[in-house]
């Protein structure tokens, strides 16, 4: 049985956000609240749009949607009214969950409510009896009816851009996922998490489903790690399980983490990006002073968030590795040159079923049919310990979130006809030709929520190309970004 | 330089924001660039300009442009 079907296996675990706690009974049973009315009278498929914090009350969204059969977008709450709007006109969801603050700002009141919960509301973004507008439909429009019987839930591959691109995740895939990292994580009804990744992002997601999976309690909190209310809840309540992304644990560095002490604590995982050897190496050291595990991951969204895992127990032999494939998964390694080193294939339960760019899309099929070229090189060992050596695709992380370098250059050549971006982790760096400096650094921080740290804008001369035409990233990147 | 117009520039620099917006009302998450990445950035900032190292929960509780200057004062800078 799935994990969002059976919340009351565990009655008793709780979910827990500042003063409140609800059983997963409650939990169930509040989410079926939500989508109960408006369901009775259609009783048919429906695409719901869920803006997404870290609390209980997206929880309560998600599952809502999990457990009548509503298929979700999840979108990140630091996104922007116009990101929002193109997806929503994109994709044409008829609901849309979200903070009622968001919801009066974003719809100016236009719509009520079907239903509210805490600081949440439902609302239905089509046209409605008062004659005030939503979106027209038009003769492409496809009807619920249509949308994939398998098609659980839309992520975004880079929620920071505004990609219009999401990934087609599967009721399979979620469960997958959740069977397989509670298994190599040894996820218990002891296990205690706290929510510092949103529900938008795979990796957070996955966090999510896993626990409930494994009867977990689980701290809900929209703080972050620089808040004091995030770590007064986290020794209050004795959370055990820290998970994170590189940039999360070089806060930790700097916090001088190694010298505090969190007794609860049994498990630090990380995933998300490439963490620095030697960071990765002192957060080893600490968990081995101090007792508990830490836990290396390597994933994508397309693969619901996890592909391999590095068990604490090997990392000393492993360090420089991303690990084994979890639990169902197969790993090999296409087109091998004399070295082994190849693209990165992965085969599972837990690869999605395809792409979608809108809402045609959502009609499709399984189209990779568990099989995931991830767009990573690297290699296997005798043991099938995966490592990474570069990525064919320009994706790099910025403070934890991918960035589609392609797409922040199709945004930059709205303004600077000749523009290229290159980047590496944390940096963003944006070449044009014609000067426009401050204006393409405005268009792409409105256009985007990528951190103005992460992005500078230079005049160059001319931008490199190589023979066959396309433009020489390596070299701009060696002449303007690694020499610095 | 004194150590009020190095304290004003750390924020300056780390938000990208103009003087006359350093002020009572400027807090964490006041503003959309003091964020958690803000955050560290000041810190790193306020760490080099004075050679100081800040305790975590010195960090977590560094609210305010005002708030900061006491506790700056724990660390032996005199910012007021």
């Amino acid at each position: 049985m799935s994990f969002w079907d059976q919340l009351d296996a565990f009655g008793n675990a709780s979910c827990i956000e500042g003063e409140m706690t609800l059983s997963y009974g409650d939990v169930a049973g509040l989410a079926d609240g939500i989508f109960s009315e408006v369901l009775r009278e259609n009783n048919k498929k429906a695409l719901a749009l869920i803006v997404c914090g870290r609390d209980v009350a997206t929880l309560l969204g998600y599952l809502g949607c999990l457990r009548s059969g509503v298929t979700t977008i999840h979108l990140p709450d630091d996104m922007s009214y116009a990101g929002i709007s193109d997806y929503i006109t994109r994709y044409k969801p008829q609901y849309l969950w979200c903070k009622k603050k968001l919801y009066s700002e974003f719809l100016a009141n236009e719509k009520t409510a079907l239903y509210s919960l805490y600081d949440y509301a439902l609302v239905d973004l089509r046209f409605d009896d008062d004659g005030v507008d939503g979106y027209e439909i038009d003769e492409n429009e496809i009807s619920e009816s249509e949308i994939n019987d398998e098609l659980a839930l839309l992520l975004t591959t880079s929620g920071t851009t505004a990609d219009p691109k999401l990934v087609r995740l599967s009721y399979e895939n979620l469960q997958a996922n959740a069977d397989s990292i509670s298994q190599c994580l040894e996820i218990s009804p002891d296990s205690k998490p706290i929510t510092l990744l949103p529900f938008n992002y795979s990796f957070g997601l996955s966090v999510i489903n896993s626990h409930l999976n494994s009867g977990s309690a689980i701290v809900f909190s929209n703080e972050g790690l620089t808040s004091r209310g995030f770590w007064d809840v986290f020794k209050a309540l004795g959370v055990t399980s820290f998970y994170g992304v590189p940039y999360h644990y070089e806060i930790l560095k700097k916090f001088r983490f190694t010298r505090l002490d969190f007794p609860s604590l049994s498990l630090m995982a990380q995933a998300g990006g490439r963490m620095p050897d030697s960071l990765k190496q002192e957060f080893y050291d600490l968990s081995k002073t101090k007792g508990y595990r830490f836990v290396c991951m390597y994933g994508q969204t397309e693969a619901t968030a996890r592909i391999t895992y590095l068990p604490s127990s090997r990392y000393e032999l492993k360090s420089k590795s991303v690990g084994i494939a979890i639990p169902g998964g197969v790993l090999s390694i296409k087109n091998p040159d004399k070295n082994n080193v190849g693209e990165v294939h992965y085969q599972g339960a837990n690869v999605s079923l395809g792409y979608a760019s809108c809402t045609q899309d959502l009609v499709e099929n399984n189209v990779n049919q568990g099989e995931l070229d991830t767009g990573d090189f690297g290699y296997l060992d005798a043991d099938g310990y995966l490592f990474l050596t570069g990525r064919k695709k320009r994706y790099i992380k910025v403070f934890g979130n991918s960035v589609n370098l392609d797409h922040v250059e199709k945004i930059a050549c709205e303004i600077s006809a000749m523009a290229a971006v290159i980047g590496r982790d944390n940096e963003i760096r944006v070449l044009t030709i014609d000067g426009q400096t401050e204006s393409v650094k405005a268009k792409i921080l409105s256009m985007t929520t990528i951190h103005p740290k992460a992005l500078s804008v230079v005049a160059i001369d001319g931008l490199l190309y190589k023979s066959s035409g396309k433009i020489d990233y390596g070299e701009l990147s060696k002449r303007y970004l690694e020499n610095d | 330089m004194s150590n009020r117009e190095k304290y004003d520039n750390a924020f300056i620099e780390s938000f990208e924001i103009k003087k006359e917006a350093l002020n009572k009302g400027l807090e964490y998450q006041s503003i959309p660039q003091w964020d958690s990445v803000g955050h560290m950035s000041l810190v790193a900032a306020l760490e080099d300009t004075f050679d100081i190292m800040m305790e975590m929960d010195d960090i977590v509780d560094f609210g305010s442009y005002e708030t900061g200057i006491g506790t700056l004062k724990k660390y032996g800078v005199d910012v007021a």
